[in-house]
């Protein structure tokens, strides 16, 4: 049921909590039909709010319906705004997800729903439900169900499936229908993986090596149009990206992505995500006044009226301007803090030991990565597992601690950042696989997911640089692991990337520019 | 995160000033200039010296900005074929680039620095900025033969010229060409860390980032050259270029005006000088 506001503020709620067709979704579904039959040019429109996000007339699968659309210059102001590969990723996404509820639930109202609507989030990752990243059936049946005090929409065609899912974009209408049966998108556990939550920093510099939760510091950055190397942050790569390309079809490219309506209930989680983050974190949000007042963003309210914000507007969920909360923000179990994982079980020690490395950073300042190896040749990518090799410098041993005297806080944890560069191409697959292993034909230990979400638009030198994407993925866990099994050459090591999904066609063409190692 | 710790967040920022979007990538540029200690040590005295030799004769070049006197002019050929010519427009070019094109290049600097290892960062850094900036120098040679002819003309004839150069590069601004310019001046290839290959790559990026920023730059730089406010069009023009780096790789109309108004105040210049 849809819940009632409490203390003034909206609960979004789990889908895969909710029953079968609740008033939640019933009401999403009947908003977003009511929403499709206005005019492209109408902010309150799908199509207008979908093309907030990206809109590229040529890619437009309803450039021919012959219905108005916005002038160029207001296309120019209003579309083409989704920030990506940046540290506005998570409050850019928030102010779209806040105004596009709020213009929802102005249509649900309307349609006389509930005022306490709230939009649902889609835990895919939820640990206690098994099979959570199956879709649900309301987002594949054709029609809308019966509804004996409400028969207007009874039989009508399901808003909630009407996207192009599961193939990719140019193959939308072919291809295997099973999925519609089953739900089952092929989406793996490896895909819904929350060990972003485990990073500390919620941002890093461009080219520094280092892993941060949220994204690069950029300017501006859509379509990867901001004049700096995309480094994609870890809640955007794992699960946001993963989950992209496995729905696939719309909502694998930035121009049709929000035209889905699972694009909502995805980013409602991802959001949803970076509040748990908040509660595990040390450091917080960052203080910067680059991030929290340097971009004004702008969109529509519920009145079609013109809304703007900055980043310190995004931060907490229950102030005035949206006014929500999440039913579930407790750390799920897989995300224990880094530490705690890798160094001890006992909370409390972990506790101290963290405090203690805090003190110790503070009086050191925080530790900067440092390359110590580096491939010797870029890596081409196929339809078949492929491995770079790269060079360690001699003399460079990761340094391994365990918790407890004072000594080992001021040698401090060491942790080791894989840095995969420049990845480049027009993939005809979901993603990669990363694998570590250390000696040739050893044991490979799995790193994570490149997901090729954006890849093709980070890789067109025509719009911009095209410098591709950068991953970075933390292989400390690994590489202790190698060593315990002496698997591990301190000289060379050897990561191996396996095409996910589907068998991919034979026309991918991704290439690595370089593989680094940073210690720090 | 405890409450606490909320709350300081909250603090520092709400202490923190308030920056106009559009001065973000100055204000950028400028903290990364702050941290850069060796690009200060040599952008700082480069405009210095900039000032400097628009008020005297230290440097007969370039850098003037206003006709050469006439005893110079009248043997300008015998002049630009002389040694102490030739070395001193070399100095007075590489002031000029050290002072105008030292911001710009910091970002791809950064690029060549992460790239490498911790102790053998010097040869690379050493190796793309002699790429770029001894392609840059060719390039000024080959700017100063229009500018020494326009000088051997001399008077207004020059003036005019320096608004005229506005004026192309407003006009450049909105070619492809410029566009594609730009967008390598953005490209950041990946490079080898590893012996001379780290050294190799470094230059030849060095040298492939300069042809893109001649590719942007060499109008606004000529009319700098012409300009008889030399040090305020090549502070107008730094700002600029820093503006245009910093923003999202689209065509920029927006610069083409503000340098088709830079080509009316060198109008009106002329004009007020009678």
């Amino acid at each position: 049921m849809v819940k009632p506001r409490a203390n003034g503020l909206w609960t979004r709620q789990s889908l895969i909590d909710l029953p079968a067709w609740d008033p939640t979704i019933l009401w999403y579904a009947r908003a977003i039909g009511a929403m499709w039959d206005r005019d492209p040019i109408d902010p309150l429109s799908w199509q207008y709010q979908g093309a907030i996000h990206g809109y590229d007339a040529d890619a437009d699968p309803f450039r021919d319906d012959g219905r108005p659309r916005p002038s160029r210059a207001q296309q120019k102001l209003y579309w083409n705004q989704c920030q990506h590969f940046s540290w506005y990723f998570l409050p850019w996404h928030r102010g779209y997800l806040g105004y596009f509820e709020k213009i929802v639930r102005s249509h649900v109202v309307k349609l006389g729903g509930p005022e306490d609507w709230a939009l649902p989030y889609w835990n895919y990752s939820d640990p206690d439900t098994q099979k959570a990243w199956i879709l649900r059936k309301e987002f594949r049946d054709d029609v809308l169900p019966a509804d004996p005090t409400n028969p207007r929409w009874d039989g009508k065609p399901n808003p909630l499936s009407r996207p192009c899912r599961q193939v990719a974009l140019e193959n939308c209408g072919e291809g295997d229908e099973s999925w519609k049966q089953t739900g089952d998108l092929e989406i793996g556990t490896d895909n819904v993986s929350l060990k972003c939550l485990q990073v500390e920093s919620f941002f890093n510099e461009v080219g520094d090596g280092d892993e941060s939760f949220g994204g690069p510091r950029t300017r501006f950055m859509h379509d990867a149009q901001t004049p700096a190397e995309q480094v994609v942050g870890q809640v955007e790569s794992t699960p946001h990206g993963d989950i992209h390309m496995c729905v696939n079809g719309w909502m694998s490219d930035f121009n049709t992505a929000a035209l889905d309506p699972v694009f909502w209930l995805h980013h409602c989680n991802i959001d949803r995500l970076w509040e748990v983050w908040r509660g595990l974190t040390n450091e917080g949000n960052p203080s910067d006044a680059a991030w929290l007042r340097g971009q004004n963003f702008r969109l529509h309210d519920e009145a079609a009226a013109e809304v703007t914000f900055t980043t310190e507007q995004m931060l907490e969920t229950a102030s005035a301007l949206f006014a929500y909360k999440y039913d579930n923000i407790s750390p799920p179990r897989i995300a224990h803090r880094r530490f705690r994982t890798l160094l001890t079980a006992d909370t409390e020690t972990a506790r101290n030991f963290e405090e203690s490395v805090a003190m110790a950073e503070e009086k050191r300042g925080k530790p900067k990565p440092r390359l110590v190896g580096a491939s010797l040749e870029s890596v081409q990518l196929g339809k078949s597992p492929t491995a770079g090799r790269v060079k360690l410098r001699e003399r460079e041993v990761l340094e391994s601690v365990s918790p407890g005297g004072e000594e080992s806080v001021v040698a401090a944890p060491q942790q080791a950042l894989l840095n995969i560069e420049n990845v480049v191409g027009l993939p005809n697959t979901r993603g990669y696989r990363v694998y570590l292993s250390g000696k040739p034909g050893g044991e490979k230990l799995y790193v994570g997911n490149m997901s090729m979400f954006g890849l093709t638009k980070a890789s067109d030198p025509n719009q911009h640089a095209g410098n591709g994407l950068t991953y970075v993925f933390n292989v400390t866990e690994q590489i202790a692991a190698l060593k315990a099994k002496n698997e591990w050459d301190e000289q060379n090591f050897h990561v191996t990337f396996e095409p996910m999904g589907q068998q991919p066609e034979d026309n991918v063409h991704v290439r690595v520019g370089k593989i680094s190692l940073f210690y720090k | 995160m405890s409450e606490s710790a909320r709350s300081a967040c909250s603090t520092s920022s709400a202490a923190s000033v308030s920056i106009p979007a559009w001065l973000w990538p100055i204000a950028l540029a400028l903290r990364d200039f702050g941290r850069d200690r060796t690009l200060i040590a040599v952008v700082a005295p480069a405009w210095l010296l900039m000032a400097v030799s628009t008020k005297t004769a230290l440097l007969p070049s370039i850098c003037m900005g206003s006709p050469w006197p006439r005893e110079i002019v009248s043997t300008a050929w015998d002049v630009a074929l002389s040694s102490g010519f030739l070395v001193h427009e070399s100095i007075a070019a590489a002031i000029m680039i050290a002072a105008l094109m030292g911001p710009l290049v910091i970002a791809p600097a950064r690029h060549v620095l992460s790239s490498q290892f911790d102790d053998n960062r010097m040869l690379p850094a050493g190796a793309f900025l002699a790429g770029y900036a001894s392609l840059w120098m060719l390039a000024s040679a080959a700017l100063l033969v229009p500018v020494l002819f326009l000088h051997l003309t001399g008077g207004r004839v020059l003036h005019w010229s320096a608004a005229g150069a506005f004026l192309v590069a407003a006009a450049w601004q909105l070619t492809a060409v410029k566009a594609a310019c730009i967008r390598r001046c953005h490209r950041r290839t990946p490079l080898s860390p590893w012996g001379f290959s780290a050294v190799r790559e470094a230059g030849l990026f060095g040298i492939r980032h300069c042809l893109a920023c001649i590719g942007t730059c060499w109008v606004m730089m000529l009319a700098v050259m012409l300009s008889s406010h030399h040090l305020a069009a090549a502070a107008a023009v730094t700002g600029l270029a820093l503006i245009e780096r910093g923003s999202p790789v689209v065509w920029q109309p927006r610069n083409a005006w503000i340098l088709a108004a830079m080509a009316m105040a060198e109008c009106v210049a002329v004009l007020l000088a009678g």
